[in-house]
């Protein structure tokens, strides 16, 4: 039996779609086999930063008002083998699905697979209470920006109120230099405030655009700063112990190692 | 209408429904376009609706006939039955944007564009006035003789009958011309738009 993990944050637009799709991707690569689910319904975005967005022929919607059959929505990863999408449904909106029957799908899906990653809205609504119904655990994703830290501090009150005790937060989207300015939140202030495990922490990088744009997941990429962290990210929630290391400022070693690909 | 004019379709004989989106139009406006419609494309009845609910606005065409003829009862919106030998076709006159959809009867004709995340399902023909760049899915009821055709057709996806063809990942250099989208020998082609590509096997429209 597998695990069902939702990604959330409460606030909009802090990563919480293209972390799904890197912690999916990179589970793959590691061999796992893993569907992710778009359970932002009327807003999908998962299948175009997947690059699969020509394939959908059914969506989550169909499978649960019984449409198809769970497994001719799924879509196959194009890249890697053992890797699904179940795409959302773009036409209808949060109510068209109860928590009670993704309950049901969810369990349904980790049946098959080792990993059930669901990317939820944003928001606490309807939305949300779908997409946190079946999950065993949660990874909360939040910018070091007060108002996402005060919205995900929401979340995390309402995963703990249904049992998803012991949240887990990424801090996304981290930029060394301004933190060392003094500019922007540091990694331990956000988790101090949030009094929760960090299972990562996530720079900024512009090669998310490139990568979100051609739907191609930063992991792939062994330029991309992100895409390394999103990597040992998912080796955590695959129960490996990998220290986390201090972001530094991205310097001239730095990038030599890199294009070294030096993990 | 100038582009439904160039565009060379054969609207002849059909059964129109105008959606209006959420326009409130005035007696002296649906008369004019009533004439247009009749005038222009020999179409035999017109009905107004406003927005994809199909809530029949007012007029029924039939009934102010000028030749005399006994006044002919138009199908309320929501069935949307065609006369014998004639397929409704609905013409919508706006744009669709990602998560709108259109789902009907017979022909649909989009005076305006559908973006991607937007769906247009038809049991007969989706014309497009514009740009295609959603899910346009024709003779939705396995109808394999149907067409896509679109100003420019930039869908990821397209389905006629049961057939679903998508474009190629990475995509490439599409042509800036009109386009349609056919089943040839199982599989969806896609040719530059012609009457005879718009026609050829679908004669049965233009003579029943």
């Amino acid at each position: 039996m597998g695990q069902v993990l939702v990604i959330t944050s409460g606030k909009g637009g802090v990563g919480k779609t293209t972390t799904t799709a890197n912690i999916g991707t990179a589970l793959a690569k590691m061999g796992k086999s893993v569907v992710l689910v778009d359970a932002d319904i009327g807003l999908r975005n998962l299948d175009v930063v997947m690059g699969l967005e020509n394939r959908i022929v059914y969506d989550l919607v169909d499978v649960v008002e019984g449409y198809c059959r769970t497994r001719q929505a799924l879509i196959k990863d194009k890249r890697f083998e053992g890797l699904y999408l179940l795409p959302a449904a773009q036409t209808k909106d949060k109510t068209a699905v109860s928590p009670e029957q993704m309950r049901e799908l969810t369990r349904e899906l980790a049946a098959e697979f080792d990993y059930v990653l669901v990317d939820s809205p944003a928001g606490i609504e309807q939305g949300f209470r779908n997409a946190i119904a079946g999950a065993q655990r949660a990874l909360v994703v939040t910018t070091p920006e007060v108002s996402a830290v005060r919205d995900a501090d929401r979340i995390i009150g309402l995963l703990e109120a249904e049992d998803l005790g012991r949240p887990q937060l990424i801090v996304n989207r981290v930029r060394p230099q301004m933190v060392s300015r003094g500019d922007m939140m540091a990694i331990d202030e956000v988790v101090e405030i949030l009094a929760v495990d960090l299972i990562g922490v996530v720079p900024d990088d512009e090669w998310i655009v490139v990568s979100t744009n051609r739907g191609e997941p930063a992991v792939t990429n062994p330029r991309s700063r992100a895409g390394e962290a999103y990597f040992e990210i998912a080796r955590r929630v695959n129960g490996e112990d990998v220290p986390i290391a201090p972001l530094e400022p991205d310097g001239f070693f730095g990038r030599l190692r890199r294009i070294f690909g030096a993990r | 209408m100038e582009r439904i004019e160039r565009s060379g379709l054969v609207l002849r004989g059909s059964g129109v429904t105008l959606d209006v989106g959420r326009r409130a139009l005035d007696g002296r406006e649906i008369a004019e376009l009533e004439e247009l419609f009749r005038l222009r494309w020999g179409v035999h009845f017109l009905q107004i609706v406003n927005g994809s609910a199909g809530r029949e606005l007012r007029l029924r065409a039939e009934d102010r006939r000028p030749d005399g003829a006994a006044p002919r009862r138009v199908a309320p919106a929501a069935t949307r039955v065609a006369p014998p030998g004639e397929r409704p076709a609905t013409v919508v006159k706006r744009t669709l944007r990602s998560g709108q959809a259109v789902h009907r009867q017979g022909d649909v004709i989009i005076l305006g564009d559908v973006h991607a995340g937007a769906e247009v399902v038809a049991t007969g023909d989706v014309i497009v006035m514009g740009v295609l760049r959603g899910v346009a899915h024709a003779g939705a009821r396995g109808d394999e003789t149907a067409r896509i055709a679109a100003f420019r057709l930039r869908a990821v996806q397209l389905r006629i009958g049961s057939v679903i063809g998508r474009a190629p990942d990475g995509g490439g250099e599409l042509p800036s011309t009109p386009e349609v989208a056919l089943v040839r020998d199982g599989r969806i082609v896609i040719e530059p738009l012609s009457p005879e590509a718009l026609w050829t096997g679908n004669a049965r429209d233009l003579h029943e």
